[in-house]
């Protein structure tokens, strides 16, 4: 069979001249960087990826009702699944939310659930992203300059096209719009994900737009078109945090959001993707009830696995940090994107101190973990295979129904002493692969 | 797919104007390079007229690598091809990803060539890639209007150039025509008025530079 | 019982032309078990357009745009409003209050404040709260201009002096350490001035008012408007336009007995 990794260099050409980049601020200046593409795949067999297409599913689904009921009836928070803090307290809890119901029960319309692969072969979920999960874009134009680069590895192996994603993405769009263009909403071309947002809207034939094209009147959202006409817009795809969106209803400071468009929302004349509040769902803190919440609102047992979990909160759970400090990784809840994720083992006592002095004062906003053995996948770093930590978010889209892309972005370290995967702290991608059989 | 807004068009027609100004400045500048190695030294200085840029250059040395290569030289080529990228970037929705690789090819092909010992060689490939972009453009962008609003500002950007030149009266009318029906086609709000003037002055008898040039700058003046 | 009658002025001056002018404001008073609104009258310009809604803790706000260029705006509220029917509004004590936000997360400051407090062995929040205010107002000076809406308690309390936003924002701190849920509140009380802001604590079933600034109960001179977790749930005026333009803003409120 032929060698796709022999066209890694083509490949990336291509990636490069298609403007395949993120932008980073280094020393207060905007730089855009290749985002680097690795040609060994992730292959997903197809027994297995059903397994993992049904926990995705059903983790989803759960997360999906968690937030219908967060912000109106609060049924999880009075039958004592979760301790009121944990919800009220997170930065993602957004009371001018109360009381919204997301329109047709959908607040998560793109989940971008990160999973890890232990050496046993067992998946584990790190985290769920359920605000503006980003990277789909990356995996899905790398498939077709794949398949230019190695016709014959495409033709032999029964793998699954994942080139739907903008389709999957525009039916989600359309099943919530509420009369008028769908449009992509992004900070602006000065974002790390800016390739991104401008690859799905033309992709997905949506408007782009940022903050300023956009505007309210009396309760419809709009934007001008070059002849001074008025354009509703039914649905928007927005790619700036919650906190930003409308300086009227969030934070006063934003100057990239819309006026008004909360308002807009609430009165049913917009449809916001995904819905502001979801920050909720998807904090540190959460992640340890979502097992709990599928049982909860489902009835059935939680198909995909959280990593081993502990709340300093808990006294037992505080006790068994003491114990195996060592042996743990602790996340800050407020944090993300790779920052505030501490090993123990890699602290100098000094350190050690003042951190377990600074859990026992706010044990709210830790968590802990046993750190998982995760299998290395190899890339290919100056013509050797070298093996790298990896980690695979994996796409669910809800609309009609919920729909697990069959690809997903595999990230990996180019450190080899590195756990941290994302792209902002210098990683590279891979293709996954599904198998159809 | 819904509408343009105010501002992606004003980003089509700059677009349209700054790849076209990298492409005949290139020209002009690879012919200077050519006439300055032995011909005339001093052959900058006519050049910084013609394009109507201040003479900031102690040398031939330092315009050569100043006009050409310099981010920090506003009227330098570089620049001129890093705000056609700016423009086309954030258009990457309109005119599709497949068109926007050939401006980041011609962003890459002056780099290569500014890292380079023989520069003005490798500038081929970026008049290439200029040249690839705009068959790209025709060929790939079905949106009449999208194109036309680059063309428009394609046109506009060589007719400025040209008068700024004082090129052969013939040359600039036949470039002045092909201008006016992008003007239609790209739906901008055109000032009657410059566009009435503009025509005065290219069926004249006698071609007024700088009187058509004045017209010319007040087209997009609502 | 007494009726008020209530006027809110609102003038904003911009030495430059700005427009797409969007605003909030939050400034209609709720129907509680405490106060009963009698008439409202809302003169707001210019304007494109106007709307009303709710946030999440179920204030009511006007809002809006005025679209076209303008250098002077506008908002004219007036009514009357029967206060005191009841002593305290009922509502549900919802679990939101217990929880400290940013802006009231106790620092050093407060947890020393607290820990010298001499409360109570028993009795109930209501008693237990006023002590805290009482405290309170041993510890801060009313300063104006030291703080604005971004400040916290702690800021207050280390600096020892803050408005009516601090003493709120700090008795609202001392509460929650305390277990008891405790609501920042924003409105008008009789005089003649600004917008005023006392704290509500959860106490026997029912919302009570303490204002802190006067040390006392709050009765039938107070006009609530909104009421949140923080000074930053309860922005009475938000307004973002585009222009660049130096905005002079004058409130004036009045409250009279009738």
């Amino acid at each position: 069979m032929h060698d796709i990794c022999k066209e890694a260099d083509a490949i990336n050409e291509q990636l490069a001249r298609y403007g395949v980049k993120f932008g980073i601020y280094k020393n207060g200046e905007f730089r855009e960087q290749l985002f680097p593409f690795d040609a060994i795949p992730r292959v997903i067999g197809a027994e297995e990826f059903e397994y993992l297409e049904k926990g995705l599913k059903q983790r989803v689904t759960a997360l999906n009702c968690f937030l219908q009921d967060i912000y109106t009836d609060k049924r999880i928070v009075k039958d004592g699944i979760i301790p009121p803090e944990f919800v009220y307290a997170s930065s993602g809890y957004l009371p001018p939310c109360e009381g919204v119901r997301a329109p047709k029960g959908v607040a998560s319309h793109i989940s971008g659930i990160d999973l890890v692969q232990a050496k046993d072969g067992a998946w584990y979920i790190l985290e769920d992203n359920l605000r503006v999960p980003s990277g789909a874009s990356y995996p899905l134009i790398a498939r077709g300059l794949c398949r230019r680069a190695s016709p014959e590895t495409f033709r032999e192996r029964k793998i699954v096209d994942n080139r739907d994603y903008a389709q999957l993405l525009r039916r989600t769009m359309d099943h919530v719009n509420v009369g008028g263009d769908n449009v992509i909403l992004t900070p602006g071309r000065y974002n790390a994900a800016f390739f991104e947002h401008s690859y799905l809207a033309e992709l997905t034939d949506s408007v782009l737009v940022t903050g300023s094209d956009l505007f309210v009147e009396n309760d419809f959202l709009y934007y001008t078109d070059m002849g001074g006409q008025k354009c509703r817009v039914g649905a928007v795809y927005r790619r700036i945090s919650d906190e930003y969106l409308d300086p009227m209803s969030f934070l006063p400071e934003s100057v990239i959001g819309v006026p008004h468009i909360f308002d807009v929302y609430k009165k049913g004349n917009v449809a916001i993707i995904n819905a502001p509040g979801n920050g909720v769902a998807d904090d540190k803190g959460i992640y340890y009830f979502v097992p709990k919440m599928v049982k909860y609102y489902l009835g059935e047992e939680c198909i995909t696995h959280n990593a081993p979990t502990y709340l300093p909160y808990y006294p037992e759970d505080m006790k068994y940090v003491l114990d195996k400090f060592d042996e743990i990784v602790i996340k800050d809840v407020a944090e993300a994107g790779g920052y505030g994720v501490v090993f123990g083992n890699k602290l100098t006592k000094a350190q050690k101190a003042d951190m377990l002095a600074l859990i026992k004062a706010q044990p709210r906003r830790f968590i802990a973990q046993d750190v998982i053995d995760f299998i290395d996948i190899d890339i290919m770093e100056n013509g050797e295979r070298v093996p790298r930590k990896a980690d695979l978010r994996a796409f669910v889209l809800t609309g009609e129904d919920v729909t697990v892309w069959k690809s997903g972005l595999t990230r990996f370290s180019r450190d080899p002493d590195s756990f941290i995967v994302n792209s902002s702290q210098g990683g590279g991608f891979k293709d996954t692969w599904v198998l159809s059989r | 797919m819904g509408a343009i807004t105010v501002d992606k068009a004003d980003h089509l027609y700059w677009l349209g104007r700054y790849s076209e100004r990298v492409y005949t400045t290139l020209k002009l500048y690879c012919d200077g390079y050519d006439s300055m190695l032995d011909a005339d030294e001093d052959f900058y200085k006519a050049l910084c007229v013609m394009l109507d840029i201040p003479n900031i250059y102690a040398s031939r040395e330092d315009f050569l690598q100043r006009y050409g290569y310099d981010r920090q030289d506003c009227n330098s080529i570089i620049s001129n091809l890093a705000r056609a990228y700016d423009n086309a970037i954030v258009m990457r929705d309109e005119i599709g990803t497949e068109t926007l690789g050939y401006i980041q090819m011609a962003v890459y092909s002056m780099d290569a060539a500014v890292a380079s010992d023989a520069p003005v060689i490798l500038l081929q490939k970026v008049v290439d890639h200029l040249l690839a972009f705009w068959g790209c453009v025709d060929d790939q962008i079905d949106g009449y209007c999208i194109r036309g609003i680059m063309k428009f500002g394609k046109r506009v950007e060589r007719l400025d150039l040209y008068l700024r030149f004082h090129m052969d009266p013939h040359e600039v009318r036949r470039i002045y025509h092909r201008m006016v029906p992008r003007a239609r086609e790209s739906q901008l709000p055109v000032n009657r008025a410059a566009m009435e003037a503009l025509e005065g002055y290219m069926s004249a008898p006698e071609l007024d530079y700088d009187g058509a040039l004045g017209a010319l700058m007040g087209i997009l003046h609502v | 019982m007494s009726e008020l009658a209530f006027e809110y002025r609102m003038r904003s001056e911009f030495d430059r032309e700005i427009f797409a002018h969007a605003f909030r404001l939050m400034l209609l008073p709720p129907d509680t078990e405490r106060q009963k609104v009698l008439s409202l009258d809302v003169d707001i310009s210019p304007k494109s357009w106007v709307s009303q809604g709710r946030d999440g803790f179920g204030n009511g706000y006007v809002y809006g745009t005025a679209a076209e260029g303008h250098r002077t705006f506008t908002a004219h509220i007036r009514g009357r409003v029967l206060t005191g029917p009841g002593e305290a509004e009922r509502g549900a004590g919802s679990e939101i209050y217990f929880i400290q936000t940013p802006a009231t997360a106790p620092g050093p400051c407060a947890v020393r404040l607290y820990h010298d407090l001499d409360l109570p062995r028993t009795g109930d929040a209501l008693t237990r709260a006023e002590h805290m205010m009482a405290a309170l107002r041993r510890v801060l000076r009313y300063v104006p201009g030291v703080t604005d809406t971004t400040s916290s308690s702690e800021a207050a309390l280390k600096q020892r002096s803050g408005v009516c936003q601090d003493f709120t924002q700090a008795l609202v701190t001392l509460c929650r350490m305390d277990g008891i849920p405790a609501r920042y509140v924003a409105g008008m009380v009789v005089g003649e001035g600004q917008t005023h802001a006392w704290a509500e604590v959860w106490s026997g079933g029912r919302w009570v008012g303490l204002d802190p600034t006067w040390g006392r109960r709050v009765n039938g001179d107070y006009i609530k408007l909104c009421h949140g977790r923080d000074c930053r749930d309860c922005l009475l005026n938000r307004g973002t336009y585009a222009g660049r333009a130096c905005e002079n803003q004058i409130i004036t409120v009045s409250v009279k007995k009738v």
